[in-house]
């Protein structure tokens, strides 16, 4: 039933991509979505295109997982593509209806299209790789230098860290609670309105009564073993900088800047 | 941001149970519908609206960031699913749930709790529709009149919502009593 849903899409592995720190992947995801809008012709997209092939087969990740994260997405892409080539005016070459087609369009919406399948593919490798606890923790050392102004970046972190960690407990809870409750006669599918309202309140009330003492129960955990915020925290897994963050780095900054000079060029 | 320890774990564990309204999918002889407005209401409800809002405000960035939580899945890329206006209309909708209700903290009637609700709901529409709009025309550059977006973002939905409203309305009158015999809430 609810527990079979699988969360998040972290596929374990040992690719390069898997073994670089959580700050570089979000870094160099932000600088190649940058990258990619640069791109505005056939050498360009070729470039940017052939970065994603060579990045996705550096990865090992099925490529059946992938077309998998750019699937909820076909309306907005194939709209793109089928605006794109047929509003684009330019030289015809085929009717649909009351439509034409142009050079012009189809190689427009091409690019288009190519640009947002590449952004999806680039943005999902991210989580393919990067476990949810790694992803947290790379986010707060990143905004932790926003702390100055106020953002609370450990807090926001260790909130995000709870989520994701209650999500799959919480699912269970709900599941378990429906069905002891069907085994008690209680009936969700059928019903007018009022039924079914009545219905909802013996799974809501256990569920919020358990949510609250779950915060109620971590609160004390938590202050039992003295939490105190960010403040001089240590962790179990530092997260460290190496050699290959650095050639990512230097890997996506050359895109970057070939991309750039292309553009300026042309 | 001044929450307690335990105010701030309420936060992410309402987030979390938003996430899990996106996966209850609910059939209706119409279009199938989840129960994520059902958790952002009671976040406004149960939190108050200052939590309420940063619990919609998590469940959303945890979303954006990558972790499909969503519908859809999630990631960056989802604020061009046309959609994507529901869940900002979420965050404003836990707010303004939570203001309403805490005004009437001491006698929370059915009639008081669902006009609350209707009038998050009416924002979360505000949003959504708006969003819809905005990305058909100024994103896929396609021609669509207001009208349009009204019956495609708006006509189907609407009247489940509105039941799903009055459900969470009674509801509310019934579990509130509970959880602060409790202690649980104030």
């Amino acid at each position: 039933m609810l527990t079979d849903i699988t969360l998040g899409q972290y596929f374990p592995g040992k690719s390069p991509l898997h073994l670089l720190d959580s700050r570089t992947k979000i870094i160099n995801t932000v600088l190649f979505i940058t990258a990619v809008f640069f791109a505005d012709n056939y050498l360009t997209y070729g470039i940017v295109t052939a970065f994603t092939l060579i990045t996705v087969l550096m990865t090992a990740i099925p490529l059946r997982m992938i077309l998998k994260s750019v699937r909820p997405l076909w309306v907005i892409i194939l709209l793109t593509l089928l605006v794109h080539v047929f509003s684009t005016p330019g030289q015809i070459i085929f009717h649909a209806g009351p439509f034409a087609a142009t050079a012009e369009g189809i190689r427009q919406g091409t690019f288009m299209t190519l640009r947002l399948v590449l952004l999806i593919i680039m943005s999902s490798l991210l989580t393919f790789t990067t476990s949810p606890i790694a992803l947290t923790d790379g986010l707060e050392r990143l905004l932790s230098p926003f702390k100055r102004v106020g953002l609370p970046a450990h807090e926001l972190a260790m909130m995000m860290t709870i989520a994701l960690r209650f999500i799959p407990t919480l699912l269970e809870e709900t599941d378990r609670i429906m069905k002891a409750q069907i085994a008690r006669g209680a009936d969700f599918s059928s019903g007018n309105i009022i039924k079914r309202a009545k219905n909802m309140v013996p799974l809501l009330v256990p569920l919020f009564v358990s949510a609250f003492r779950r915060a109620d129960d971590l609160a004390t955990a938590m202050e039992a073993r003295c939490y105190r915020g960010g403040e001089n925290r240590t962790r179990m897994k530092e997260l460290k900088m190496t050699g290959k963050d650095i050639v990512a780095f230097a890997i996506v900054i050359v895109l970057l800047i070939v991309l750039a000079g292309l553009k300026i060029v042309h | 941001m001044n929450l307690t320890l335990r105010e701030m774990i309420l936060v992410a564990l309402f987030a979390a149970l938003t996430a899990i309204g996106a996966f209850i999918q609910i059939p209706t002889p119409i279009v199938p519908y989840t129960l994520q407005f059902l958790f952002c209401a009671y976040s406004g409800i149960l939190l108050g609206a200052k939590k309420g809002l940063y619990s919609q405000l998590l469940y959303v960035g945890i979303g954006l960031l990558g972790i499909p939580i969503f519908v859809n899945g999630g990631g960056p890329t989802y604020v061009l699913q046309p959609t994507f206006g529901f869940l900002l209309g979420f965050i404003l909708c836990a707010y303004v749930i939570g203001k309403a209700t805490e005004k009437f903290q001491a006698s929370l009637s059915f009639a008081k709790l669902l006009s609350s609700i209707l009038l998050g709901l009416f924002i979360v529409y505000l949003f959504g529709v708006s969003y819809l709009y905005a990305i058909v025309n100024l994103y896929l550059h396609k021609e669509m009149a207001i009208m349009q977006a009204i019956a495609v973002g708006f006509t189907p939905y609407i009247l489940p919502d509105i039941i799903l409203s009055i459900i969470i309305a009674y509801t509310a009158t019934r579990i509130i009593p509970i959880l602060r015999r409790r202690g649980l809430v104030t």
